[in-house]
């Protein structure tokens, strides 16, 4: 199976930071999507509540049965 | 050709111009990173906002300093013989309780200075202080003498000999927040 990089917050950080600017902003959750994370681990500000980790996919089939 | 000054004017009639800052979040002079401080007169756009974002240190999030309701009041002024003239910024507010689970947040304005961003009640956001020059902030706390009397801790910073007044913070500019800790407020916040 291949790995690949997914960005995930640290978890000391999971729902518990805001970055915010005036009346907009986002709360730093591992909920967002992987694009919105890349997009704000291009902030200097966001870099130290995030981290890029290796994952590898699972082909896990759910038993229905 | 224009003058060097400006049209000034009071704002336009019919819109609201509540007194009084809605909410302050404090970063402290050790959480900036060294080198070139924030704020700077060159960080300053045409319109005298702060365009540039702090330069913190990695995973610093303001704290979330939740005052009692019509007791913060910021000001900025001007002063000075012409030729001589420089800026003081000044942030004060009160803090209902005097409790042990308080005391450790006071403690961690010993000896530190801080740069501190007010929101007025249209969340319009403001900068006191800099990095290069932080806020001095000295508190005291005071029991009041009978039941009536406010149980309370009062705050206030000041700051010295800045080359401009307290900035507006660009609507674009990114402050990493408490998420958990911001109270309601009278203007849409941030996430």
């Amino acid at each position: 199976m291949r790995k690949k990089k997914e960005w995930r917050v640290l978890p000391s950080y999971e729902g518990k930071v805001s970055l915010e600017q005036q009346g907009t902003g986002v709360v730093l959750s591992n909920a967002l999507s992987q694009e919105q994370l890349a997009e704000l681990a291009k902030l200097p500000l966001a870099a130290g509540f995030l981290e890029r980790i290796t994952v590898t996919p699972t082909n896990d089939v759910k038993d229905e049965n | 050709m224009a003058g060097k000054f400006k049209n000034l004017s009071y704002i336009a009639r019919g819109n609201s111009n509540l007194g009084g800052i809605a909410r302050m979040v404090a970063f402290a002079e050790s959480d900036f990173e060294g080198g070139t401080g924030w704020p700077k007169r060159a960080d300053l756009g045409e319109t005298g906002e702060v365009t540039v974002a702090p330069p913190l240190k990695d995973a610093v999030i303001g704290a979330e300093l939740s005052f009692d309701h019509g007791s913060c009041r910021v000001k900025s002024s001007k002063k000075g013989a012409l030729g001589y003239q420089n800026h003081d910024h000044e942030v004060e507010a009160k803090f209902a309780g005097v409790s042990p689970a308080q005391m450790p947040a006071v403690e961690a304005f010993f000896n530190e200075g801080g740069v501190i961003v007010a929101y007025y009640k249209n969340g319009n956001r403001r900068v006191f202080g800099a990095s290069w020059n932080p806020l001095v902030i000295e508190e005291s706390d005071d029991s009041g003498a009978k039941g009536g009397d406010p149980n309370a801790i009062s705050f206030k910073g000041k700051a010295t000999d800045l080359d401009f007044h307290a900035p507006f913070l660009a609507s674009s500019v990114t402050l990493p927040t408490d998420a958990m800790a911001v109270k309601a407020m009278p203007f849409t916040v941030g996430a």
